[in-house]
């Protein structure tokens, strides 16, 4: 069977007395792809922030070796970001760094490698996402499927156990979906762990071995993806997939 | 005596707080030793505001621009009599009783009129000149104003403050009474007709007309009680030791009527003063006007990023005993004007440690700055987008690094246009340190209208070198801005 990397126990969310999680318990396997789908506003973000401590659950726990993430130190959390990578809908890449700076960054500061050596390093990242030409161009002159390439990247350059992406293709033009897909698609194949919070219901179903079908800040349903988009159990999985197909 | 400016009320409402601030109080009498203090020293300092011609003002000699005048010869004279080396300290007129309350100086030998208001505050010694009061005048209108009287009726022109103003009032109600801070403005306007006669120390206007050829004079005609009219040297309170020591000095100069002699040496600098006055031959002036300007600036831009750097950091803690001094700091200094500011640190802060003016100043300016630059810093972090700071969580960085590396660069560049307009107006409010005496273009630029006696040519100039400086301060900041945008 396979090894959880992370455990979540009876997660809650709340902001201003509005409970957007209301107990997600679940695990992300290692070596494996999960894809978080769900209606706008079902909690799907917010399940992977709370994850990865972006913004704190207001309770349960999020297990990550052996250790309860949210009663870990500042320290420790520090630590995180080396080992739980995240790839934002709208990149967030550093406008003031050149491409090449974005990816070496962490590995210079975090893990203290010699900038040779981070270079190196990041030259190998970006050739892995097709953007080793642009290592010296400033983000503002990417395009946007270019952009995620980037931060793909630079997430990648931790090193990361896993590795979430919040809605990676949301913020793009339909033309630049499939270069991104693709690299994701890739790092699949070479078994990372991910975490993906998507509305490509094609993609999820090619790249997911296990899909949350996600409402109400509920997981309503979960499967493999096989089983999940061809033979839904709960009423509100099938009509949600009946809708989405049919856009 | 004529020159009272904005610092006394100042004065007033500061004293108090300093010496609360310095741990000080003027002692009494009983353990007096003013004077023993500044024979221990070897040095006697005294506070004087050199544009007063003849009293005190500059004049160049041999190359170089020294403090000449009466009152200048008047403290020569005492410190010779005390055995102790003179130092002569400028400052603006209403900051020199202040430096006396303080300690700053021992005394202050300024043109001052021993009033009794300002009696309330310091010691006075003898009166060592009494000139009496006059009106200056157009010499065209010298038939029609044959004597003080037919000025009833007439526009009257005396110097913010001044016993001249407290006596135009008193014996001028019918005539249209105005006022102004400098005297040079009210001759200026005198002799664009814009004023009629302008009261002031007999003396001063003797000069005057001396300097000026459209000038007369007619005597004032008050009857005064000499003991409010002349000019006396100011202590601070409890100083009798070292005021018997004056005394007997200035019954020196009386017994040989010594002071006939300093406004004559007074207006021997005068005539040198005003043989070349054109803006050239005062170069000298400007210039150093001006590096004192670039000094006060250059440092303070620099200190009041590092501060305010320093302060918006602490004010975005989540620590309260970081972000409320912050917030506090940042309150207090942008509520309360600059001018009492600088004086407080020059006074108040400099009663703890021994500052010189320029560095009082340049901390004040820095001090002052820091504030605005935290707030402008603030409003930059603030518009940038969440997601910065959260992609840089995401690889890992702390805290600092995400200020170093990732919202500070790009916050530095969404507000370089604010921090610019900030370092202008450091350049151009700077100008506020010329009331403790620092000679940056302001002063220099009083020092001259002094010197000349012209109201308009050297404002002229420094308004051109203030341009210059802001200028090529904007194409400076500018061409940043185009390096921080590349491509």
């Amino acid at each position: 069977m396979t090894k959880a990397a992370i455990e979540l126990k009876d997660i809650t969310k709340e902001f201003n007395g509005n409970q957007v999680l209301k107990g997600i318990n679940g695990e992300i396997d290692e070596g494996q792809v999960l894809a978080i789908i769900g209606p706008s506003g079902s909690g799907k973000s917010t399940l992977l922030r709370a994850v990865n401590q972006l913004a704190a659950p207001s309770s349960g726990s999020v297990v990550f070796e052996g250790q309860d993430l949210t009663k870990a130190g500042k320290q420790s959390l520090n630590h995180l970001g080396e080992k739980i990578g995240m790839v934002f809908q709208s990149f967030n890449l550093f406008p003031n760094h050149t491409v090449l700076d974005n990816v070496t960054l962490g590995p210079r500061r975090v893990k203290k490698l010699s900038d040779e050596q981070a270079n190196q390093e990041a030259m190998h990242y970006l050739k892995q996402v097709g953007m080793e030409e642009k290592a010296n161009a400033y983000p503002d002159s990417l395009s946007g499927g270019q952009k995620q390439r980037v931060a793909i990247a630079r997430a990648l350059a931790m090193q990361p156990k896993v590795l979430f992406f919040d809605e990676p293709t949301s913020a793009l033009d339909p033309e630049n979906v499939g270069e991104v897909l693709k690299v994701i698609q890739q790092l699949a194949s070479e078994k990372m762990t991910m975490v993906i919070v998507t509305h490509e219901m094609h993609f999820a179903k090619q790249v997911a071995d296990k899909i949350w079908f996600m409402a109400d800040g509920q997981i309503v349903e979960e499967n493999d993806a096989e089983s999940l988009f061809s033979h839904p159990k709960k009423e509100k999985t099938k009509h949600f997939i009946k809708q989405v197909l049919m856009d | 005596m004529g020159k009272t400016k904005i610092g006394s009320m100042l004065a007033i409402l500061l004293v108090p707080f300093m010496m609360l601030f310095a741990g000080m109080g003027t002692t009494a009498s009983a353990d007096d030793n003013s004077l023993q203090k500044i024979k221990d020293a070897g040095v006697l300092k005294v506070a004087t505001s050199p544009d007063y011609p003849p009293f005190e003002f500059r004049a160049t000699i041999n190359g170089k621009s020294e403090d000449v005048g009466m009152d200048i010869e008047v403290a020569k004279q005492i410190a010779k009599d005390l055995g102790v080396k003179l130092k002569i300290m400028n400052m603006d007129f209403g900051s020199t009783l202040v430096a006396v309350q303080t300690g700053k100086v021992d005394m202050a030998i300024t043109g001052v009129n021993p009033t009794e208001e300002r009696r309330q505050s310091v010691d006075f010694s003898d009166i060592y000149y009494n000139g009496g009061q006059s009106f200056l005048i157009q010499k065209k209108d010298a038939k029609k104003y044959k004597s003080a009287k037919a000025l009833h009726g007439a526009k009257i022109g005396t110097q913010t403050g001044s016993l001249q103003q407290t006596l135009s009032k008193k014996y001028f109600s019918d005539s249209t009474l105005s006022s102004m801070e400098k005297t040079p403005n009210l001759v200026f306007a005198l002799k664009s007709g814009k004023l009629d006669a302008v009261g002031v120390e007999t003396p001063v206007a003797a000069t005057y007309v001396e300097n000026n050829k459209d000038l007369a004079m007619v005597n004032a005609g008050y009857t005064l009680d000499k003991n409010e009219t002349g000019a006396a040297v100011a202590f601070a309170k409890g100083s009798d030791s070292l005021a018997a020591a004056v005394n007997k000095s200035i019954a020196k100069i009386q017994k040989h009527h010594l002071t006939d002699d300093y406004l004559k040496t007074a207006a021997k600098y005068m005539k040198d003063n005003t043989k070349d006055t054109s803006m050239m031959h005062y170069w000298k002036y400007f210039y150093n006007g001006f590096l004192n300007t670039t000094l006060i600036a250059v440092v303070a831009v620099i200190f009041g990023i590092l501060l305010g750097i320093l302060l918006v950091l602490m004010k975005l803690s989540a620590w309260k005993v970081l972000s409320w001094p912050a917030t506090a700091y940042i309150e207090i200094v942008r509520g309360t004007p600059m001018m009492v500011q600088v004086l407080l640190v020059y006074f108040g802060l400099g009663a703890i440690i021994n500052l010189p003016a320029l560095l009082a100043g340049i901390i004040a300016v820095a001090l002052n700055s820091a504030a605005y630059v935290a707030e402008i810093i603030r409003g930059g972090i603030n518009s940038l987008d969440k997601g910065q700071k959260e992609a840089a969580q995401s690889i890992g960085l702390n805290k600092v690094d995400t200020m170093r590396f990732v919202i500070l660069p790009q916050a530095f560049k969404n507000i370089w246009p604010s921090l610019g307009n900030e370092f202008i107006s450091v350049v151009k409010e700077s100008s506020i340190v010329s009331i403790i005496g620092v000679s940056d273009l302001i002063y220099q630029l009083n020092v001259v209208r002094a010197d000349t006696y012209r109201a308009v040519a050297p404002i002229v100039v420094v308004m051109v070198i203030y341009f210059l400086m802001t200028f090529t301060l904007t194409r400076l900041l500018n061409h940043f801005e185009r390096k921080m945008n590349h491509d």
